[in-house]
């Protein structure tokens, strides 16, 4: 079972990066876990083929993108989760920066949200965040264009 | 403003709370679980659900939730179309095109050019009401600055909005009046719903709908399903007018519209059937 070992060390390793990608996919650390468990578990049913892909980082965090997006399309309603300030530990330099912020991000449709994390949390290009969202480059330009301007709108509301 | 967000976005999460529910262990043994359930059903269920919807080209203007099958999905369907009059030079460049999407709640356009830089226009075809910084009305009819985007109302009383991605034209507000102002938004028939059931291996992934022939004279649309199977993308077009590349297959609907499924080789064609079901045609994974 060496390719149960290597799983078992690549998800235990990898667990706290997904995390907090799926944080800012969903606004919720407790969200965020049961994304990743998600992730994780569909990431070892396909193992054998993640593991012979280029960049096995790069599956990994298109398998919990694509949870995130499904689980979004099912539960449409819920997209909207207002920060309840109840999280524990958020220790941040300019926790009033973070919370206006989380509050802006929280208001964004999924799949701009989605392209905002992707380029500008995990440093993307547009053709990268494509083949991760499963979608064309020009609609990654415009979701993450949009989500810029809603996110500059919101901002300045809060 | 994005330099900023980077940096404020690492600052969000650097320091997560330590509790965490994520169970690596737990995941092998629910991966294995469904390694044994995907081996041990994948062929009774494939043809168990082989009679699933996946796609329902309804011709008449019909409620996709008529359509008798289970779990249909309603944020797919289409029933309102761009078409451009006046566009910037830098979005026609290297033969411009045209994409829509219609995915999760977004209903949006994107018109952009064929070299780079991807110099584009932006639309969402159905917004809330404008407000704020007044713009000048196009058409007659009331207009908002909302940033550098345009949001205005249409002769049928609906809100667009349109913006810009890297033109090179000076004055972004100027260009986006003037397309504004000879844009028209066409509404179409209501056309398919999607299922989400589908035999194992399958996703659904997206629809994209593309116009054909001239931007100024839409000749016909051309419906792309995209799915993936066992992690390999299959897309598969259907349409009226469809080009006939790759392999073909042609349905008549009971209204007698004519109708054909194109995917790229005779084996991924084989993979899918089109027939008529009531008033409408499905396209069903086998």
């Amino acid at each position: 079972m060496a390719a149960d070992a290597e799983f078992i060390e690549y998800a235990t390793a990898k667990s706290p990066w997904l995390r907090r990608v799926a944080y800012l996919l969903c606004g919720d650390w407790h969200q965020a876990d049961d994304l990743v468990q998600a992730a994780i578990t569909k990431l070892f049913v396909h193992w054998k083929r993640a593991r012979q892909a280029g960049n096995l980082d790069g599956y990994a965090r298109a398998v919990l993108v694509n949870e995130f997006l499904a689980e979004r399309r099912r539960f449409w309603a819920r997209w909207v989760v207002p920060w309840t300030g109840t999280d524990e530990a958020v220790a941040v330099q300019d926790l009033e920066t973070a919370l206006d912020l989380q509050t802006a991000l929280d208001a964004l449709p999924p799949r701009q949200r989605a392209a905002v994390v992707l380029r500008y949390y995990c440093d993307l290009s547009i053709e990268e965040a494509a083949r991760t969202m499963n979608c064309s480059p020009g609609n990654v330009k415009s979701q993450a264009s949009r989500g810029l301007a809603t996110l500059r709108r919101n901002l300045e509301r809060v | 403003m994005s330099d900023g967000l980077t940096a404020q976005l690492h600052d969000l999460v650097r320091d997560p709370p330590p509790h965490t529910t994520i169970d690596v262990g737990a995941a092998v043994r629910g991966g294995r679980r469904r390694r044994r359930a995907r081996r041990a059903g994948g062929l009774a269920g494939a043809l168990a659900l082989a009679g699933a919807l996946a796609v329902f080209i309804n011709p008449a203007d019909r409620e996709a939730d008529t359509v008798a099958g289970p779990s249909i999905t309603r944020g797919v369907v289409l029933d309102r179309y761009p078409v451009f009059g006046w566009l910037p030079e830098s979005v026609r460049r290297g033969g411009g095109s045209l994409s829509i999407y219609d995915v999760d709640d977004e209903r949006a356009a994107i018109y952009e050019s064929g070299d780079q830089p991807k110099s584009a226009i932006l639309l969402d075809l159905l917004v809330p009401p404008g407000s704020g910084e007044a713009a000048p009305p196009v058409n007659g009819n009331p207009a908002f600055w909302q940033d550098d985007w345009l949001r205005w109302r249409m002769p049928d009383g609906t809100w667009v909005q349109a913006g810009a991605n890297e033109l090179e034209e000076p004055g972004v507000r100027g260009v986006l009046h003037r397309v504004a102002s000879e844009l028209t938004v066409v509404q179409r028939a209501r056309s398919y719903a999607a299922d989400t059931l589908l035999p194992e291996g399958w996703r659904l992934d997206r629809i994209e709908v593309v116009r054909l022939g001239a931007e100024t004279a839409p000749r016909s649309w051309e419906q792309r399903v995209h799915y993936t199977f066992h992690g390999r993308p299959v897309t598969v077009r259907i349409g009226s007018g469809v080009s006939r590349a790759g392999a073909c297959l042609d349905a008549v609907s009971r209204q007698s519209e004519r109708v054909t499924l194109c995917a790229d080789d005779a084996a991924t064609l084989r993979l899918f059937d089109l027939y008529a079901v009531g008033e409408g045609l499905h396209l069903s994974v086998l």
